[in-house]
C-alpha cells in the first residue's frame, strides 16, 4: 500500500504535465488542415 | 540532528527498495522546475505596466540572467558540496536542498513584489541554484547504491522526474499566474508562493521516505560481475585528476550542447522551416519536452544491457546521422519527419544525462560517485549557457547574411553533428582507470 501511493504521489503530477504537453501539442497535429500560417 | 544524519537513514532489513525511486523522482520533479523557468520571463517584464512592458520594466534577457545563474550555481554547488553530500547522506541534503530551493523562490516572489533584480538574482539565481546542485546530485548517488543491478534505469527513473519538472511547473505556473492576476499585478508573485509551498510538500515526503542500504546490502540473487577482485572504488580528488573524467566530461558538455541544437531554437526553427503557426510551434516545444522526458528512462535503462559506452555511441553515431537528416525534412517539406527525426534526438539529450551517472559508477565505483558526478556537472551548465548563445548568434548571423529562413538552420545542425564526431571520439577513447587511482582501503577511506 504504501508503495503504490509512493508511486502514486509522483505519477500523478508528472501524468498531468505530461497531458498539458500532449494537448499543447494537439495544434501541431491538426495543423495541415488549421495551423500552418499562410504561406508568404 | 541524528535524525537527519546518514546513520538514521540506513534501510532496516526488509525495506522496499522500491520506495526509494519515488522519494528521488519527488525532489527531482520539484528542481526540474527550472527548465520551466522561461513561462515567467514574459510576466516579470511587465510586472510595472501588467498589460505591456512599462517605464523602469525588466527586460525579458534582464529575467533570463536568473536562469542562467540558477544553472551556472547547479554545477557550481554540484562540484563544491559534492563530498558533503556523500558524507551527510541523501536525507539531510535533500532538507537543504528544499531549503535552498523553496527559499529561493520566496525570495523570488518578494523580488516581484519590491521589484528588485538583484533580489531576483539572489534568490532564483545563487540560493535556488544551489538547491539545484543539492537536490539534483543525491538522489541520483543513492538510487545507484540501492540498484546495483540497474543503476541506468535507476538513475534514469530520477533525472526523468527532473525532466518532468518542467513540464509541470511550467504549466502550473501559468494556470497560477492566470488564477492570481489582476489589474495591479501579474500575479507571478503569487505563483511563486504556492509553487513554494507545493514543493515544500514534495521535497519533504521525498526527504523523509530516502533511505540509504547498509553496506552490506545486496539485492537478492544479485551477484557482482567482478567476483575476483573487489569492485573498483576511486575517490573524488582521484578520479578528478583521471583522463576518463576528463573524456566524460567532453561527452556529456557536448551531448548537451548538441540537444541545445534543437531545444533551444525549436519554436523559431518550425515556424521558420515549416511555416507553422506560433500555436503549434508551442506544441512542437511541448512534443520535445515528453521526448526529452522519457529518453531520459528508455535509454538510460537500454545502456544496462548494451554498457554505458556502448549506447553513448550510439546516441552520438546516431544522434549525428539524424542531425544531417534535417535539413533534407525541411527542403523535402515533410513536417511529420522532422518532429519524428528531431523527437529521436531529443531522447538521446535526455538519455546521455540520465546515463552518465551509471557510467561515472562504472568507471569509479560508487564510493563518492555522487561527489564525481557533482563534478562533471560543471560540463552541463557551461554547456547550457554557452550552447543557446552559440546556437542564436549563428542563426542569427546566417538569417542577418541574406540566407532564407528556412535553411539559416543549417549550419548550425551541421555544427551540432560534428559535435556530436568529437564526442564519439572521446567515448571511444575512455578506458578503464589505471589501478594507481584505486582505493587500496576503502574502509579505512572514508574521511
Amino acid at each position: 500500500m504504501k508503495l503504490v501511493l509512493a508511486w502514486l504521489f509522483v505519477a500523478l503530477p508528472l501524468a498531468w504535465g505530461v497531458m498539458q504537453s500532449v494537448k499543447k501539442s494537439l495544434p501541431l497535429f491538426g495543423m495541415q488542415a488549421a495551423a500552418v500560417a499562410p504561406a508568404k | 540532528m541524528s535524525f537527519l544524519s546518514r546513520d538514521a537513514t540506513i534501510a532496516k532489513p526488509g525495506f522496499n527498495r522500491w520506495l526509494v525511486p519515488p522519494a528521488a523522482i519527488a525532489v527531482h520533479m520539484c528542481i526540474g522546475q527550472v527548465y520551466g523557468f522561461s513561462v515567467f520571463k514574459k510576466p516579470l517584464a511587465r510586472a510595472l505596466g501588467i498589460t505591456a512592458p512599462g517605464a523602469g520594466d525588466w527586460s525579458e534577457a534582464d529575467v533570463g540572467v536568473a536562469y542562467s545563474i540558477a544553472l551556472a550555481l547547479l554545477g557550481i554547488s554540484a562540484a563544491v558540496f559534492g563530498k558533503w553530500v556523500e558524507r551527510s547522506g541523501p536525507r539531510k541534503t535533500m532538507l537543504a536542498s528544499w531549503l535552498c530551493f523553496c527559499g529561493g523562490l520566496l525570495i523570488t516572489a518578494l523580488a516581484v513584489k519590491v521589484h528588485s533584480i538583484w533580489l531576483l538574482y539572489a534568490g532564483y539565481g545563487l540560493i535556488g541554484g544551489i538547491g539545484l546542485g543539492l537536490g539534483y546530485i543525491s538522489p541520483v548517488s543513492t538510487l545507484m547504491k540501492w540498484f546495483p543491478d540497474r543503476p541506468g534505469m535507476a538513475t534514469g527513473m530520477a533525472i526523468m522526474g527532473f525532466g518532468g519538472g518542467a513540464l509541470i511547473g511550467a504549466p502550473l505556473a501559468e494556470e497560477l499566474m492566470k488564477r492570481f492576476s489582476s489589474a495591479t499585478s501579474v500575479g507571478a508573485s503569487e505563483a511563486l508562493l504556492v509553487m513554494a509551498a507545493l514543493y515544500t510538500v514534495s521535497m519533504i515526503v521525498g526527504a523523509l521516505t530516502v533511505r540509504v542500504p547498509a553496506d552490506d546490502w545486496k539485492p537478492d540473487g544479485y551477484v557482482p560481475k567482478a567476483t575476483k577482485a573487489s569492485p573498483v572504488q576511486v575517490s573524488v580528488d582521484q578520479a578528478w585528476k583521471t583522463p576518463q573524467f576528463w573524456f566524460l566530461w567532453v561527452v556529456l558538455c557536448l551531448n548537451v550542447t548538441a540537444g541545445i541544437g534543437i531545444l533551444g531554437q525549436a519554436s523559431p526553427m518550425i515556424q521558420d522551416m515549416f511555416k507553422v503557426t506560433p500555436a503549434a510551434a508551442a506544441g512542437y516545444v511541448g512534443l520535445l519536452s515528453i521526448a526529452n522526458l522519457s529518453g531520459r528512462f528508455l535509454w538510460s535503462s537500454v545502456s544496462d544491457f548494451t554498457g554505458r559506452k556502448g549506447a553513448y555511441c550510439l546516441y552520438f553515431i546516431l544522434g549525428a546521422i539524424l542531425y544531417c537528416l534535417v535539413p533534407w525534412t525541411q527542403s523535402t517539406g515533410r513536417l511529420t519527419l522532422f518532429v519524428v527525426v528531431t523527437g529521436a534526438i531529443i531522447t538521446m539529450y535526455g538519455g546521455g544525462f540520465a546515463t552518465i551517472p551509471a557510467y561515472l559508477k562504472d568507471m569509479f565505483g560508487t564510493y563518492q560517485v555522487g561527489a564525481i558526478h557533482g563534478r562533471l556537472i560543471t560540463s552541463w551548465s557551461l554547456a547550457a549557457i554557452v550552447g543557446p548563445q552559440l546556437v542564436d548568434r549563428i542563426s542569427a548571423a546566417n538569417k542577418a547574411a541574406g540566407l532564407p529562413p528556412g535553411e539559416a538552420y543549417n549550419f548550425t545542425l551541421q555544427l551540432m553533428a560534428g559535435l556530436l564526431i568529437i564526442g564519439l571520439i572521446a567515448n571511444l577513447l575512455v578506458k578503464p582507470v589505471h589501478p594507481k587511482h584505486h582505493l587500496k582501503l576503502y574502509a579505512d577511506s572514508n574521511a
